[in-house]
């Protein structure tokens, strides 16, 4: 079932499919409603059932049903959403950021972060694999960035039907509501109780990182292509500095990487995809003996003193004596962020990894407004 | 893990024997007797009853029965809300106060 | 091959995103890489907007906009002295201007220059002031980067049959008319 309610820039995701939907070619009901808190509880609901889901949303759409995202995660069911990320407003825009879905961070959801249409397309099938995995029974958000990402029209390879169902199997729900064996659902949890709910659903997010790695290798075994599962690193094992991104920054700073690897610096690059969870341990092995990692990020925690990554970051790498780490506020509201930029954060982490002395630790790249 | 859809247990040793998340069989009020009414007994006058029947449709707890013209509430079940007293037409419902489970 | 960068200028609603999209899906066809984006402004129909086309033999990292462009397209001559035009171009920066007259398009002033009267085919040809089709065409002829058939295969995939023919005759007339001024002439 998909159940959604347009907001730019997702809406063409909603029309595209309500299309597919109408003309036959998707077997699934589509359901028009309202607003988006209806549609994550039309979905929670038809997800209760047992069907496989759909919804997809952005920004406001998002915080509006924040409620539903909390009662998606408690109730365990594996939902599988589309974020186009799109910054918050006012002040108002349509256009990207990641602070939209960086808000929803501990709403228990899985959130991976894609830079290119065949990512997208190939972890939107992803999602459902480590989703509806008995490990994990964790609903996932599949984010990227509004139009810079959304609306780019670039070759896609759409793989075979039948060879994604074979990757993809029925859905099997662990539970479901069922007029023949009627069930009262996420009911009240007594204080001894609650917490431990909240713990087994911690534990099933570490079993995600495992199921995110084997549908990652299956995928790529089948398909033959390749995203990182919950990472993706380049050049990491010899760097001083490396650039750790989401999203289509990735694309760029690979660029830049190689740009500056061809002139003899030791750069690095990681795009971190899975936000949730967290990659902390891969992190910490990844990068514990790097000198400087930059940050480089499209969120920002107000009255904080970095973005979200990077503040987890730092918590994951805390008491290893390993890199200095910097923060770049970038790409927030629409605002471009281009080679040249991304080349001077690389210079300026190169610099902190050669031990010169770097004053302050977060920089927002404003381009012509600094 | 817990089984799913079985009744919850009353004690768990570890988090670890919970379901995923909180799920009861549908018609646990059938074991969870309340033998304590909030503002007292619905007491029926039959000769009263005019066999409408607004007692067994607006009840909340659905422990009122009507049948032969009679009407049945089941006490071990029945809260004392009150509503099947407000509701009567003909004033044959009075809530009546008990001894051992006094009204507020 | 190096990557081709092109910048599209049109206004809300005239077909500018729909051709970028056409000649990436072109480019794409031929067997390379291509991403095709607007700038992203809110749109209002009428208002000044840009299109950005990226072409490559190779996969193309760079996902920021284009500021120096390898090709600017003009589709609407009153856009010809909008400064928006200039910004970022070089000396080698090729010019296709949709104009009425050599006079006309030569007032941009700049060294490498082609223009097509766009307006006049898509008049006469399509019966609505699009040029977006028309430009495509003149663009494969102008720069040689895209055969005529794979913009054809890219026109009918993209545009709906019952309009799909005659943008293709809207394309070939540009591509046969497009006129180089200057260097190249």
């Amino acid at each position: 079932m998909v159940c959604a309610y347009p907001i730019t820039p997702q809406t063409p995701i909603v029309e595209y499919i309500a299309e597919f939907i109408a003309r036959g070619e998707m077997k699934s009901k589509y359901l028009t409603i309202e607003g988006e808190h209806s549609a994550m509880m039309a979905t929670v609901a038809a997800a209760s059932t047992g069907v496989r889901t759909f919804t997809a949303t952005s920004s406001q759409g998002l915080s509006y049903m924040q409620e539903g995202l909390f009662y998606a995660a408690g109730s365990r069911l594996p939902i599988v959403m589309a974020v186009v990320n799109r910054s918050m407003g006012p002040p108002w825009t349509i256009l990207t950021g990641h602070d939209d879905s960086i808000a929803q961070r501990d709403t228990g959801w899985m959130q991976v972060y894609c830079g290119s249409g065949q990512e997208i397309l190939d972890t939107i099938i992803q999602a459902y694999r480590i989703a509806e995995d008995e490990r994990v029974l964790i609903p996932i958000m599949v984010c990227f960035e509004g139009f810079v990402t959304s609306h780019c029209y670039e070759e896609v390879v759409i793989p075979d039907e039948e060879e994604v169902e074979e990757y993809l199997p029925p859905y099997r729900p662990a539970y479901k509501l069922d007029v023949e064996d009627p069930l009262i659902l996420t009911t009240f949890a007594p204080p001894a109780h609650w917490m431990g709910y909240k713990k087994k659903h911690d534990e099933a997010m570490e079993a995600a990182k495992k199921v995110i790695m084997e549908a990652e290798e299956e995928f790529a075994e089948r398909f033959g292509r390749r995203h990182g599962g919950l990472l993706q690193a380049y050049h990491c094992e010899d760097a001083e500095a490396v650039i750790l991104t989401m999203g289509n920054l990735a694309s760029t700073t690979r660029l830049v990487v190689e740009k500056l690897r061809r002139e003899g610096f030791h750069l690095g690059l990681v795009k971190l995809r899975s936000f949730r969870p967290f990659p902390a341990s891969e992190l910490r092995e990844l990068l514990g003996k790097v000198k400087a990692v930059g940050v480089l990020e499209r969120n920002y925690s107000v009255g904080g003193f970095g973005g979200a990554v990077y503040h987890e970051l730092r918590s994951a790498l805390y008491g290893l004596n390993g890199p200095r780490i910097l923060g770049f506020i970038a790409g927030m509201g629409g605002k471009d962020v281009t080679p040249s930029e991304i080349e001077a954060v690389a210079k300026k982490t190169l610099r902190a990894a050669s031990g010169e002395r770097i004053e302050g630790e977060v920089e927002w790249l404003l381009g012509g407004m600094a | 893990m817990g089984k799913m859809g079985d009744r919850l247990k009353a004690e768990y040793k570890s988090y670890r024997e919970l379901p995923i998340t909180p799920l009861i069989k549908a018609g646990i009020s059938k074991f969870a007797e309340t033998p304590w009414h909030l503002h007292g007994r619905p007491e029926v006058d039959q000769a009263k009853c005019i066999g409408c029947r607004l007692c067994w449709l607006y009840c909340p707890e659905g422990v009122i029965k009507v049948e032969d013209g009679r009407v049945e509430v089941d006490y071990a079940r029945c809260k004392g809300c009150g509503i099947c007293a407000n509701e009567c037409p003909v004033g044959a419902i009075t809530m009546v106060l008990e001894a051992e489970n006094p009204a507020r | 091959m190096k990557m081709t960068e092109i910048r599209i200028h049109c206004r809300g609603g005239r077909g500018g995103v729909t051709a970028a999209r056409i000649l990436g899906l072109a480019a794409v066809r031929e067997g390379k890489h291509a991403l095709a984006f607007p700038s992203f402004t809110v749109e209002r129909r009428g208002a000044p907007i840009m299109a950005f086309v990226r072409i490559s033999e190779e996969e193309i990292l760079d996902r920021s906009f284009i500021y120096n462009p390898d090709y600017v397209l003009i589709f609407d001559p009153g856009l010809l002295n909008h400064p928006s035009v200039r910004v970022g171009v070089r000396e080698e920066t090729f010019f296709l201007v949709n104009a009425s007259s050599r006079e006309q398009a030569a007032s941009l002033g700049v060294k490498k220059l082609a223009f097509v009267n766009a307006s006049a085919i898509a008049h006469q040809v399509l019966g609505v002031p699009i040029v977006n089709t028309a430009m495509c065409g003149a663009f494969a002829a102008a720069s040689k980067l895209l055969s005529f058939e794979a913009l054809e295969k890219a026109i009918r995939e993209f545009l709906p049959s019952k309009i799909a023919g005659k943008n293709v005759e809207a394309a070939f007339r540009a591509y046969q008319e497009v006129k180089f001024i200057g260097e190249n002439g």
